[in-house]
């Protein structure tokens, strides 16, 4: 275990871009995945097919795949993405679909009883969707929404295939150097084992202080 | 003949909500079928009928929460779901009670209350919790301001909703089985409340089967079935002496349970 | 773009998706087994075995795929074990499975009412036999569409062999691109066939979901 102890600095320094590109992609996603679950709800039918269509697509093709598409392809489209860009745009984009079908149903979950009552009261669609809506949908979906940041942490491993220095290049990049095969591979297990267990953990913390008084 | 009705705007002696031959479909299911009523100000009036007969489908058309197939609804001079006319000003005039309550369990119970005072009649914050303090005083609940729907009994969960509508000053209060899904023990408290606002002077169009509030309190009593304005009366009259069949049929059903008040019986 | 390359390069990419196809059943049915028996083993050993267990389980659950296949295949040459890439890639992807599925089956178990359970034991019948023979059946509902979702995600997954080299079709086509040098279109056509492979079972997810629902046999949670 010596190996691995001597190159803690070299670990960090592919946890820390491990995470950088999860929180970036997740927060991107999100961004995108609000955006699409809204689409699918759009009096115009083309932008709801759209969104549709994004979010199957993506879900039924491999991460790897979409990785290639934009690291590999694109430049055939004049469009040319360093490795970590790549990497994080096609964890954004995969992030998107993914957090789309998680809001939508959230949004589903909520007891039509909710929007009558906002109805009733008068309350304008804007004021109505802001007020009651997105709050009790964020309540319903958060731990979904959790999960899927540990899911982007784990995928971001596919990194390691374009050469991004995320933890899994550094760790082989470190045991072709001194062929400590077993050792470094058990810390990369176990590494990635202990920051998923302790962002389980803070993150239902987090999910409790959001549900104080409403369950 | 009065000079305002020409005009269109309302006088203080016109309904304050006609129910103009209002049928409405579910698809092929007609669920209203050629409803006639007119609502005086200050009336209050109670829906029966068996399930499935359109009460509160009826009563969903008044502040447009269904749309009318056929017919019109219209609610202090406007009619509802006119192209002219916003929702939004009818349902500042109308307040509804679910049977399910819909408070908003992400909020407290002052933040129900303040929310569409603030954010639809644009009260000032100070204001709005000024006004939902006193009416949470007026249905017994004043401690409870800073509490979550949660921590709350159905019986108080239903009273604050009761607050949340009367927090809108509406002119007509509309109740959709208030009681029904309350534990027996507090289906007392809530029709308490809803006796007290009656006799503040309140418009109330109440579908309930709770036969001894409507007694005491109704004006009328409206009989449903299949969609159709069956019979209507006194509820003294009603519930001792239903004229159509189909009332007699229904009331003797439902009213075997209680002995007070079985037809052909004298009044208590 | 030259869409020609992709008809030159038919049997490759076809090669390649029957290994992926391969890969993705012999995973899938062999991680079934495991997972029974691993949720299985939690639900009705002792709370050793429910430690055990549930380590194991989080410990792939909490590291990726990607990883446990690269252990798997350096590890085992490391210990002086050798496997080939597929051996290596169907072990990896039927543990990962195992993991996975077993959750599956537990989440299943638990979704079928106390009330249940609770009748069968008072009847007398053994704790065994009440959860096989009673309450799995009723799980089954909620476990079948459960695993046939799972089952496209292995599909996606069998692309992750890629880091051994294994020819499956992300591998073959990444072959045929670096010969190629036309990424966009090869690329493209790899993601409609996995596309092809996976959105007629998402469809069937859907499907059978909706008919379970209404047959009646998901019980009322009360």
């Amino acid at each position: 275990m010596a190996v691995v102890l001597d190159n803690l600095g070299v670990f960090a320094g592919g946890l820390a871009l491990t995470l950088l590109v999860a929180l970036s992609a997740s927060l991107g996603g999100s961004v995108v995945g609000l955006l699409t679950a809204l689409s699918r709800m759009a009096p115009a039918a083309p932008v709801r097919w759209l969104a549709v269509t994004y979010v199957e697509v993506i879900r039924n093709t491999p991460g790897l795949v979409q990785l290639f598409l934009v690291y590999l392809g694109l430049p055939n489209l004049g469009i040319r993405f360093s490795p970590l860009g790549a990497l994080i745009v096609a964890l954004t984009v995969n992030n998107g679909a993914y957090v789309a079908e998680i809001i939508r149903g959230g949004l589903q979950a909520i007891p039509k009883g909710q929007l009558d009552a906002a109805a009733a009261l008068g309350l304008p669609r804007r004021v109505a969707l802001a007020e009651v809506v997105l709050p009790q949908t964020l309540r319903a979906i958060h731990p979904a929404l959790a999960n899927q940041f540990i899911q982007t942490v784990l995928a971001s491993s596919i990194g390691t295939v374009v050469g991004v220095e995320e933890l899994t290049q550094v760790a082989l990049i470190l045991e072709s150097r001194t062929y400590q095969t077993v050792e470094i591979l058990v810390a990369l297990t176990l590494i990635y084992v202990a920051v998923t267990v302790l962002l389980a953990a803070l993150m239902r913390r987090l999910g409790h202080r959001l549900d104080r008084g409403y369950r | 003949m009065n000079p305002d009705a020409v005009s269109g705007a309302p006088a203080p002696s016109d309904p304050i909500v006609l129910i103009q031959g209002v049928t409405k479909f579910f698809g092929p299911l007609k669920v209203l079928d050629d409803v006639v009523l007119s609502v005086a100000r200050g009336e209050r009036l109670v829906l029966i009928g068996p399930s499935g007969s359109g009460k509160s489908t009826l009563l969903r058309c008044v502040n447009g929460l269904e749309e009318v197939s056929l017919g019109r609804v219209v609610v202090d001079g406007m009619v509802v779901g006119d192209p002219g006319t916003p929702l939004a000003k009818v349902r500042a005039e109308v307040g509804m009670v679910f049977q399910h309550f819909n408070l908003f369990p992400h909020k407290t119970v002052l933040a129900n209350l303040t929310l569409a005072p603030m954010r639809v009649l644009g009260l000032a914050r100070s204001e709005a919790e000024g006004l939902a303090r006193e009416l949470l005083e007026r249905v017994g609940l004043p401690e409870k301001v800073g509490e979550y729907p949660a921590r709350l009994s159905g019986g108080q969960q239903q009273r604050v909703a009761i607050a949340r509508a009367l927090a809108m000053r509406p002119k007509i209060m509309l109740f959709d089985e208030p009681t029904s899904s309350l534990d027996p023990e507090l289906v007392g408290e809530v029709l308490d409340v809803m006796r007290q606002l009656a006799e503040d002077g309140m418009t109330m169009l109440v579908v309930t089967h709770e036969m001894a509030f409507a007694e005491d309190v109704a004006d009328r009593v409206i009989v449903m079935d299949r969609g159709a304005l069956v019979e209507e009366g006194p509820p003294q009259r009603i519930f001792t002496d239903p004229r159509t069949p189909r009332a007699r049929a229904f009331l003797t059903r439902l009213l075997a349970r209680s002995e007070r008040h079985r037809p052909g019986r004298e009044p208590a | 773009m030259d869409w020609s390359i992709v008809g030159a390069n038919a049997t490759l990419l076809l090669w390649g998706t029957e290994t992926t196809i391969a890969l993705a059943v012999v995973a899938f049915v062999a991680g079934s087994a495991v997972g029974l028996l691993v949720a299985l083993g939690r639900v009705l050993g002792g709370r050793d075995a429910e430690l055990i267990l549930k380590a194991a389980v989080d410990l792939v659950r909490g590291s990726p795929l990607l990883v446990q296949l690269l252990v798997i295949y350096l590890g085992a040459s490391a210990v002086g074990l050798p496997l080939g890439p597929f051996p290596a890639a169907l072990l990896g992807l039927s543990v990962n499975a195992g993991a996975y599925l077993s959750e599956i089956f537990r989440g299943g178990i638990a979704s079928v009412s106390k009330g249940q359970t609770e009748a069968g034991l008072a009847l007398g019948l053994p704790r065994a036999y009440v959860v096989w023979g009673l309450v799995l059946p009723q799980a089954l509902p909620v476990i079948v569409p459960a695993m046939i979702g799972f089952f496209i995600g292995l599909l996606k997954d069998t692309s992750l062999a890629y880091v051994l080299g294994l020819l499956e079709l992300t591998r073959m086509g990444k072959n045929i691109m670096d010969r190629t040098f036309q990424p966009f279109e090869i690329s493209l056509v790899m993601a409609g066939i996995y596309f092809a492979l996976c959105f007629p079972l998402s469809l069937l997810v859907r499907v059978v979901d909706a008919r379970l629902r209404r047959s009646g046999l998901v019980q009322a949670r009360l």
